[in-house]
């Protein structure tokens, strides 16, 4: 079947008139469309915060636990010098009727051989002891700081000497090797500094100088390298049935402890934001504001910078630091109406980083102007300077946990715009670049306060994760309809160095 | 500084999943393809439903498009095999027609579009039986051949032609009708100020 001409005409009759007509949509499409679009935003940004929720409940439990470890810990402590407590007062009756001399305690003090220096030669100390010579009650009673007696259970193997920088476990204590041991649950540190002090991590250690022993060890105790500056004659060990010497020996060589020569650290980090700004609508009308709460999303916010720390002691130190931070999210579609200006009409979009000015909407008549669509991606950023106050509230060998709190000078570095428009009467739309926004203040202070947790490395470096909150104390907008402080949820992650 | 967004921006801010984008690519198209939608769907809430699904296959369809030849045409594409999938959906019988004989003396194209707007040419193509319509659309604006119809819609390439031909003689029925309506206010127009 050939076409006839008149065919073909009214074939293209229909083409040329309708292929090219355009049929704007009615509301309800637009509600549905915008609606989906919407919904993913809404879930992405649900997605956002539930992330970041994750993240502040974890370090939250993180620093709980480290919290509630150290409580133990030092509860655990506190019981075992109760029951060395116990122990002594056993000790000093049992010396009321006693008249026998503290041979172990002089033996003790004679073979102090830690003191030689030589930490090749292996270290050994002798005590004299036996079930006759004693009682030791009598020592412990009069120089309890001293010494303690505990016999360690026999099935507990020497091997795990290493532990006994941290003992922990079931012993059998007893005051003096004559009286019978009783299970003790113990757990200490071994004096790391010098005779009878702690070891910096625990708050409540027992002083831990003499470990009795039921049966000779097979092999040498060995004393770690965390047991480098612990005075070794302290750490003598004896067996309650033999006379022997049991020797202890290093098995590395001891580092000198680094020196740090000044109180100066350094630390660099990146955070990923989470951006709310807090509007105030200058006026009796809060439409606008209602309005970009829905209509703004955020598409970026990050933080990236370095401090610089000074130890005003060993728990606190105070920060100065210089950051960038960098705030982009998007407007929903708006529609904007013309103010007429000296040099032709203009249009003004308001938004949480100030208001955007568009010279010009293509394809709109100027006269009578007319309204436009616009939607846009907003960039804010700003140089910050914030001083803060850093309080390490636990510490130990590795781990320190803080709290950290401050105020910080911003200072606006850029406030773009990218504003695709499109005029209500028109077909044809633009992207227009507003390269600077109107009535911004150019310096804005705010607060901020945040926890982290740092773990130290080797030779100085550390990396920490630190999440907090920063709001504006002043906003940036001024003489606008909206004022907006900027407020941000950062976690934090960064490198540090104590020179 | 301006610039125009282009189709490759376009497609590439939709592929990170950038609101804007998205919604820039609804305000870019949905103008034109809700026109192609309406020419094949009985009424404008059809027409919208389809449009409507046609965007949601764009959008899931989009890391598929490889930047090669027009994005606009990939998206029309896309709105026609929507609209015909729509027709599959809801025609279930074919229709039968009696077409009138219509005079051979087909008025000229300018002496229609100056009487007969746009509109009320697109009211007459959705007006149309559904199966006339969808061949008449394939064949007239979509470029289709009856053969690519044919197999498009699961009928023979003789009633493609056929329908085609029905369709064609409809139409010219009522631009006859519509001008003859036309013709007769003008006249009751002079009438009145005469």
């Amino acid at each position: 079947m050939n076409n006839k001409p008149e065919d073909n005409d009214i074939d293209r009759l229909f083409r040329d008139s309708i292929d090219n007509m355009e049929t704007e949509p009615s509301d309800h499409f637009w509600n549905k469309a915008y609606d989906g679009i919407l919904q993913k935003e809404a879930k992405n940004y649900q997605m956002k915060i539930l992330r970041w929720k994750g993240i502040s409940y974890t370090l939250a439990a993180a620093v709980v636990a480290l919290i509630g470890y150290n409580i133990y810990t030092g509860q655990k402590v506190s019981y075992v010098e109760q029951q060395i407590t116990n122990i002594e007062k056993n000790q000093a009756l049992s010396s009321e009727s006693s008249s026998s001399g503290s041979i172990a305690t002089n033996s003790l003090k004679n073979t102090s051989l830690a003191n030689s220096g030589d930490q090749s030669k292996p270290v050994a100390s002798l005590l004299h002891n036996s079930r006759n010579v004693q009682p030791l009650g009598a020592t412990l009673s009069s120089n309890a700081s001293d010494l303690k007696a505990l016999t360690k259970r026999p099935n507990r193997s020497v091997a795990t000497q290493k532990s006994f920088a941290s003992a922990s476990g079931i012993y059998n204590a007893s005051a003096n090797a004559n009286q019978p041991s009783v299970a003790t649950t113990i757990s200490a540190n071994i004096p790391t500094q010098e005779a009878n002090t702690i070891a910096p991590s625990v708050s409540r250690a027992v002083p831990m100088n003499i470990i009795y022993l039921e049966n000779k060890p097979n092999s040498p105790l060995r004393v770690t390298q965390s047991l480098d500056d612990a005075p070794l004659a302290q750490l003598a060990i004896i067996s309650d049935t033999t006379t022997e010497v049991i020797p202890v020996e290093r098995i590395a060589p001891v580092e000198p402890k680094k020196n740090y020569a000044t109180k100066i650290s350094l630390s660099v980090f990146y955070a990923k934001s989470a951006a709310f700004p807090i509007l105030k609508y200058n006026g009796p009308d809060t439409k606008i504001q209602g309005d970009l709460t829905t209509s703004e999303s955020q598409e970026a916010a990050y933080c990236f910078g370095f401090n610089v720390g000074f130890d005003i002691s060993s728990r606190f130190t105070i920060q100065l630091g210089c950051n960038y931070r960098m705030y982009a999210f998007s407007t929903d579609f708006t529609t904007v109406n013309p103010i007429i200006g000296e040099s032709g009409p203009y249009y003004n979009l308001v938004s949480s980083a100030g208001v955007i000015t568009i010279p010009y909407i293509p394809g709109s008549s100027t006269n009578p102007p007319t309204s436009a669509t616009a939607i846009g991606d907003v960039k804010y950023s700003s140089v910050c300077v914030p001083l803060k106050l850093k309080w390490s509230f636990f510490k130990n060998s590795r781990l320190k946990a803080y709290a950290v709190a401050g105020g910080s000078v911003n200072v606006i570095a850029s406030d773009n715009a990218m504003i695709y428009c499109q005029s209500n009467t028109a077909s044809n739309s633009e992207v227009v670049n507003v390269p600077t926004m109107a009535g911004n203040n150019s310096v804005s202070f705010s607060w901020l306060v945040g926890a982290g947790i740092e773990f130290k490395l080797a030779r100085g470096f550390s990396v920490y994760a630190e999440p907090s909150y920063q709001t504006s104390l002043t906003p940036i907008s001024a003489n606008t309809p909206l004022s907006t402080y900027p407020t941000y949820l950062d976690m934090a992650v960064g490198v540090g160095y104590h020179f | 500084m301006s610039l125009e967004v282009s189709e490759e921006e376009l497609v590439k801010g939709c592929l990170a999943e950038v609101p804007a984008y998205q919604r820039a690519l609804y305000k870019r198209y949905a103008s034109k393809m809700l026109t192609v939608c309406l020419r094949y769907a009985k009424n404008r809430e059809e027409a919208e439903d389809v449009l409507q699904e046609g965007f949601v296959t764009v959008f899931a369809k989009l890391p598929q498009f490889k930047m090669e030849g027009s994005f606009e045409g990939w998206v029309r594409r896309i709105m026609v095999n929507k609209s015909i999938e729509n027709y599959r959906k809801t025609s279930k019988i074919y229709p039968v027609l009696d077409i009138e004989d219509v005079e051979d003396n087909f008025v000229s194209s300018e002496d229609i579009t100056s009487n007969i707007s746009a509109k009320e040419l697109l009211s007459m193509i959705q007006e149309l039986p559904p199966m006339y319509k969808l061949v008449f659309n394939l064949y007239a604006f979509d470029g289709m051949t009856h053969k690519e119809i044919g197999a498009s819609l699961g009928i023979a390439e003789g009633t493609s032609k056929s329908n085609l031909s029905d369709a064609r003689t409809l139409l010219k029925k009522k631009i006859a009708i519509s001008m003859m309506i036309a013709k007769k206010n003008e006249i009751n127009e002079q009438q009145a100020r005469g």
